[in-house]
C-alpha cells in the first residue's frame, strides 16, 4: 500500500490484516517503487497525491518492471476528477476507488484478487 | 444555514457608528461593540472570526494611529473601515475610509459589501462544503453534528493543529484548512486506532490532513461539474498557536465550526475567484461518489 498518508494506511492495514492480508507499506512512488523490486506483490493499493512521486507516475513506473504487466493496481483517492480518473485508466490502474472506500466491500475484491493471482501463478 | 458576519464597532456610546447597527442586524451581521480602544486592539487578537472592524475617531490623533496600527499589526488583511478626518499611518497599512460627515448605513454596507464580497460563497457551496466536512470528520473518528459557516477575513488560525492544502486550476484556486485542537486530535485517534496508538504531533496532524485531503477531493467534483476544473498538492501541517498562515490571496474565507464531542473543528476555504451563478445552476449530479469502485 502507497500512501503518504499514515492514518490512512494504518485504517486500511488494519482492515486487510483481519482478512489475512499481508500489508508493506510506502509513503510515496518512490518508496513504493523499491518496495515493489523487493518483492513482488499481489496486488498494489496506491494515492494519487503523493510528494516526491505522484500515484499515476507510480503507475506508469511500475508497470514497467518485470512481474507488474498484470498485477491489479487499485487507485484509492478522496481525488473525484473524471479527467484523473482517465489520466489513471491510462497510466495503467486496474481500479479507481473514492475514499472513504466501502471497506467490506474493498477488502473482499482485493481478497479475491489476490487469491486469483495466487491460483494462476 | 445563514453566513454569518462577524462586525466588531469601536466607538463610544450613542457615537455615530451606533445609527448602522439596526441596518447591519437586518442584514444578520453579528455586532461586537467596544467603547475602549485598547480593548478592541485586544479584542482582534482573541476573536479570529472576525470579518470587519468599523472604527470612529476617537478625537485623539495619536490614540487613532495607535489603535488602527495596533489592529493591522495582528491582522494586515482584515477589512478597516475608518470614519473620521484621514488618516497618517505606518507605510504599508491602509484602511477604507467611510464618508467623514453624514455617513449612511448605505455607506457602510456599500463598503462591507466591497471589502467582504458578500455574495462571494454562496449558501448552496457552505452547505456542500459542510456536508462534505463532516462526512470526512465522521471517517476518522471525528463526529461532529453541526456547523456555524462565517466570513473570516484574518489571517489568524482558528486552532493549534492545522492542515492545509493548496488547489489550483486555469479559473480556480486557493487553500482548504482544517484546524482542530490537540484534543479533539487526540480523541479522534483514539477512537480510530484505540488508546494504545502513537500520539505526537505528527500522527495528529496527519488525521488532520487525511480529513482536508477527503474534502478537497469531494470538491474537485464539484467544480469539475462547473466548468472549473482544478488539481491539488499534498497536505502541509501547521502545529502550535503561534504558527500564522501567510496566504498568498487577500480574500476572505468561508470558515465553518462544527461541534465535535470533545470540542470544535473548523473547515476554513479561501478561493481566489467564485462563479455564483454557475454555482447556483442546477447541473445534474454526475460527481464520482465515496466508496465507489470503478473497473478501469
Amino acid at each position: 500500500m502507497v500512501d503518504d498518508s499514515s492514518t490512512s494506511r494504518r485504517q486500511m492495514r488494519l482492515a486487510l490484516e483481519n482478512a489475512g492480508i499481508v500489508v508493506a507499506e510506502a509513503s510515496e512512488g518512490v518508496e513504493g517503487l523499491w518496495r515493489a523490486r523487493q518483492q513482488v506483490f499481489d496486488l498494489v493499493l496506491t494515492d494519487i497525491h503523493m510528494p516526491t512521486m505522484d500515484g499515476l507516475e507510480f503507475i506508469r513506473e511500475l508497470r514497467k518492471n518485470p512481474g507488474y504487466e498484470e498485477t491489479p493496481i487499485y487507485v484509492l483517492t478522496s481525488d473525484g476528477s473524471r479527467d484523473r480518473l482517465a489520466e489513471g485508466r491510462a497510466a495503467g490502474a486496474t481500479a479507481w476507488v473514492i475514499k472513504p472506500p466501502n471497506l467490506p466491500l474493498l477488502v473482499d475484491a482485493i481478497v479475491k484478487a489476490t487469491a486469483s493471482r495466487r491460483h494462476s501463478s | 444555514m445563514a453566513l454569518k458576519r462577524y462586525v466588531m464597532l469601536v466607538d463610544q456610546e450613542g457615537g455615530p457608528l451606533a445609527r448602522l447597527i439596526p441596518r447591519l442586524r437586518e442584514l444578520d451581521f453579528r455586532i461586537v461593540r467596544v467603547p475602549e480602544p485598547s480593548s478592541a486592539v485586544e479584542f482582534v487578537r482573541v476573536f479570529p472570526k472576525l470579518s470587519m472592524v468599523a472604527v470612529n475617531d476617537t478625537g485623539d490623533t495619536a490614540q487613532n494611529i495607535a489603535l488602527v496600527s495596533g489592529m493591522r499589526d495582528l491582522q494586515p488583511t482584515l477589512p478597516l473601515l475608518w470614519h473620521g478626518p484621514p488618516l497618517t499611518l505606518p507605510e504599508g497599512q491602509r484602511v477604507e475610509v467611510l464618508p467623514h460627515e453624514n455617513v449612511t448605513a448605505g455607506d457602510l454596507v456599500a463598503c462591507a459589501e466591497r471589502l467582504l464580497y458578500q455574495h462571494f460563497y454562496p449558501l448552496d457551496f457552505a452547505t456542500y462544503l459542510a456536508e462534505t466536512a463532516l462526512t470526512a470528520f465522521s471517517a476518522f473518528g471525528a463526529h461532529a453534528s453541526s456547523a456555524d459557516p462565517f466570513l473570516k477575513a484574518s489571517r489568524a488560525r482558528l486552532a493549534e493543529l492545522s492542515a492545509v492544502i493548496a488547489f489550483s486550476g486555469p479559473e480556480t484556486s486557493g487553500h482548504l484548512i482544517v484546524s482542530a485542537s490537540r484534543q479533539v486530535a487526540r480523541d479522534a485517534h483514539i477512537r480510530l486506532f484505540g488508546a494504545g496508538a502513537s500520539l505526537n504531533d505528527d500522527a495528529l496532524v496527519d488525521l488532520l490532513g487525511e480529513c482536508s485531503n477527503r474534502i478537497v477531493g469531494r470538491l474537485v467534483s464539484y467544480f469539475e461539474k462547473r466548468g472549473r476544473p482544478f488539481t491539488f498538492g499534498v497536505p502541509l501541517y501547521l502545529a502550535g498557536s503561534q504558527c500564522v498562515l501567510w496566504q498568498g490571496a487577500s480574500r476572505p474565507s468561508l470558515a465553518l465550526e462544527f461541534e465535535g464531542i470533545s470540542g470544535r473543528l473548523f473547515c476554513e476555504i479561501c478561493i481566489d475567484a467564485f462563479d455564483p451563478v454557475s454555482s447556483q445552476s442546477d447541473l445534474p449530479d454526475e460527481l464520482l461518489q465515496s466508496g465507489q469502485c470503478i473497473l478501469l
